[in-house]
């Protein structure tokens, strides 16, 4: 029980050194209150976000409408509170996605090496080298829109990445003395594989992720941005950067408010990937 | 002697580099009998831990094992497929390592490790499992075991990670134990405890245990039998006492004489050193593999032919051209 104590210390510890430094702290703040924001949006946003009023286009911020409105008189603020969950959704989600498939490919390349290894890893050399977002467009438009279809897309372009972070971690854990002990016991390889190598090789794809949920919000905005994204008129940030551009000009609230909310959930998933990055550096643990 | 439980015959296992092909162990013949203890000597790079993993079958590419037989349980483990080799690692053969600190997975804590162990090979639930690893961790002296076994193996020393490794070894009660140089990154006192923990450990199974050692003293206390190894070769075999009290190899003797003993004087008594370095495995020796380093070579004969592993008296086994009447050639 002396132990019990001291792993749950442990894991006080690790959350304390976390929450230590300001940017870290900051950082998950933003992401909790986003997340907050979108499972309470019904109740939070003071406008339903695809009510449409011509007569209240394009007005700048006021008591009722904070952030202005757009075009079609649509709160702004009503929008962004609605369009947060398409953003944390994707982020999370295509990250999710390429983490699992990406491991996947990348714990069998490296632990079997040899041709198995090679198809693999140029298979992702080949992904890899299409310029992701032109690659997320060209599967987002033969998929069709729509949030699952986006997430799949921008997934697909981010399981390289994870494949050689994972593959060049697997490279130095399987030649670990402790992998060579638990084959010793008669392991069976898969196990071997997904039980012992694998936790052992994760924490840098841990960090990786954060930071690419943050690329993930990015390529979101980006192709809704571009028309293939979230289907309008359901509110998210990159159409609602759409909507507003050509008024940039007379309205740039239209803009610069779903603008400024993309810029700060990335902001935060890059401090909270590099405060993961602190606390999970073993050289740093002791 | 008694019954044998695994015999090696003529085991060849090589690495291919960049710089050429390395044979590690070359030829080696080795016969184990039940319950006994043979001590496994050689200077570093000499073959001793490639022969215990071949022996397992863990030999990573670049390595091959090339030629030779390795019999167990009436099979050549040679000729099986993984599955079949999976089923006798861990439960019939099992291995402890050198540096116990890290041949333990540091992501889980030690006693869920050993009952893994014990699941594997033994049709039990994990309570029952845990159960057993408390006996098991008790067994190899380890106290308090019910708050160590929730330990990671960060939170525990040299010492209590070797127990963890003997107990996770032990587990499954197993015929043969090759232990690989088991004490050699723990300090003398835990030495001497580690070693005859494995020593009653062997005692309750009947274990054949492989002790694998660059350190003569261990051997000369632990081992039943003896084999001097060299550049992948046994140089000499024997019962411990025979090849300590009448070490006939120039190579033994040079490894007995690089012991310091207890009061004799520094003065007169010189400890001796074998000259040179151990020659790369690429470019071995023409001859007999030590004869550039061996004050009795006979040139034209030592560094030509090499000798053969004949009989001298018993089971006291050398390879050397000066037993083997080099007047005659």
């Amino acid at each position: 029980m002396d132990n019990d104590k001291k792993t749950s210390a442990d894991s006080n510890r690790s959350l304390k050194r976390f929450l230590r430094n300001k940017f870290n702290l900051i950082g998950g703040i933003i992401i909790l209150l986003f997340l907050l924001i979108s499972i309470f949006a019904p109740v939070i946003s003071p406008h339903p976000p695809n009510q449409v009023n011509l007569k209240m286009s394009l007005q700048p911020p006021s008591k009722t409408n904070f952030f202005g409105t757009d075009s079609l008189g649509r709160d702004v603020f009503s929008r962004i509170i609605h369009g947060c969950s398409a953003s944390l959704i994707v982020g999370l989600g295509s990250v999710g996605f390429s983490l699992v498939v990406g491991s996947f490919l990348g714990v069998i390349a490296g632990y079997f090496k040899g041709s198995i290894g090679i198809v693999i890893m140029r298979f992702m050399d080949a992904l890899w080298s299409f310029p992701s977002i032109i690659l997320a467009l060209g599967i987002a438009a033969s998929i069709g829109p729509g949030i699952k279809n986006i997430i799949i897309a921008i997934g697909i372009t981010f399981i390289p990445g994870f494949a050689r972070v994972i593959y060049s971690q697997v490279l130095i854990v399987r030649e670990e003395v402790y992998i060579k002990a638990i084959k010793s016991l008669g392991t069976k390889t898969s196990r071997l594989i997904f039980w012992h190598v694998l936790p052992n090789s994760i924490t840098p794809v841990i960090v990786y992720s954060s930071l690419m949920a943050a690329q993930a919000v990015i390529a979101e905005a980006g192709l809704s941005f571009l028309g293939i994204g979230v289907i309008p008129p359901r509110a998210a940030w990159g159409n609602m950067l759409r909507d507003g551009y050509i008024y940039l000009g007379v309205a740039p609230w239209v803009s610069l408010f779903p603008g400024a909310a993309i810029f700060l959930l990335v902001l935060a998933f890059n401090f909270v990937g590099d405060g993961l990055r602190d606390v999970l550096d073993v050289r740093m643990t002791q | 002697m008694s019954e044998v439980c695994l015999k090696v015959n003529k085991l060849k296992t090589s690495f291919s580099t960049p710089y050429g092909k390395v044979t590690a162990v070359n030829g080696l013949d080795l016969v184990l009998h039940r319950g006994e203890v043979l001590g496994l000597v050689g200077e570093s790079g000499c073959g001793k831990s490639v022969s215990a993993l071949s022996i397992l079958g863990l030999i990573n590419s670049p390595g091959v094992i090339e030629s030779g037989q390795i019999l167990f349980d009436g099979k050549d483990l040679l000729q099986l497929n993984n599955d079949e080799l999976r089923k006798i690692r861990g439960k019939k053969i099992s291995m402890i390592f050198q540096e116990p600190t890290t041949a333990l997975n540091p992501v889980y804590k030690v006693g869920d490790q050993i009952a893994e162990a014990i699941m594997l090979h033994q049709k039990v639930g994990y309570k029952i499992a845990l159960k057993r690893t408390l006996e098991l961790l008790s067994l190899v002296g380890i106290t308090s075991p019910e708050i160590r076994m929730k330990s990671y193996p960060y939170q525990l020393s040299g010492g209590m990670c070797q127990r963890v490794m003997i107990a996770m070894a032990f587990s499954c009660k197993p015929e043969i134990l090759i232990a690989d140089e088991p004490t050699t990154a723990l300090d003398v006192t835990i030495q001497a405890q580690i070693l005859s923990i494995i020593q009653k450990m062997k005692e309750i199974d009947k274990t054949a245990v492989m002790l694998i050692s660059h350190d003569l003293g261990i051997i000369s206390e632990n081992a039943d039998r003896l084999m001097i190894m060299y550049l992948g070769k046994v140089m000499e075999t024997g019962k411990v006492s025979d090849i300590f009290n009448n070490p006939l190899h120039p190579y033994t003797r040079g490894l007995l004489g690089s012991i310091p003993k207890r009061g004799t004087h520094r003065k007169y008594n010189k400890l001796i050193s074998i000259p040179g370095t151990v020659p790369s495995l690429i470019n071995m020796p023409n001859g007999c593999a030590i004869n550039n380093r061996c004050q009795y070579a006979v040139p034209g004969l030592c560094n030509k032919k090499e000798p053969d592993l004949i009989k001298y008296e018993g089971t006291h086994y050398v390879r050397c051209w000066k037993y083997q009447g080099w007047d005659n050639e």
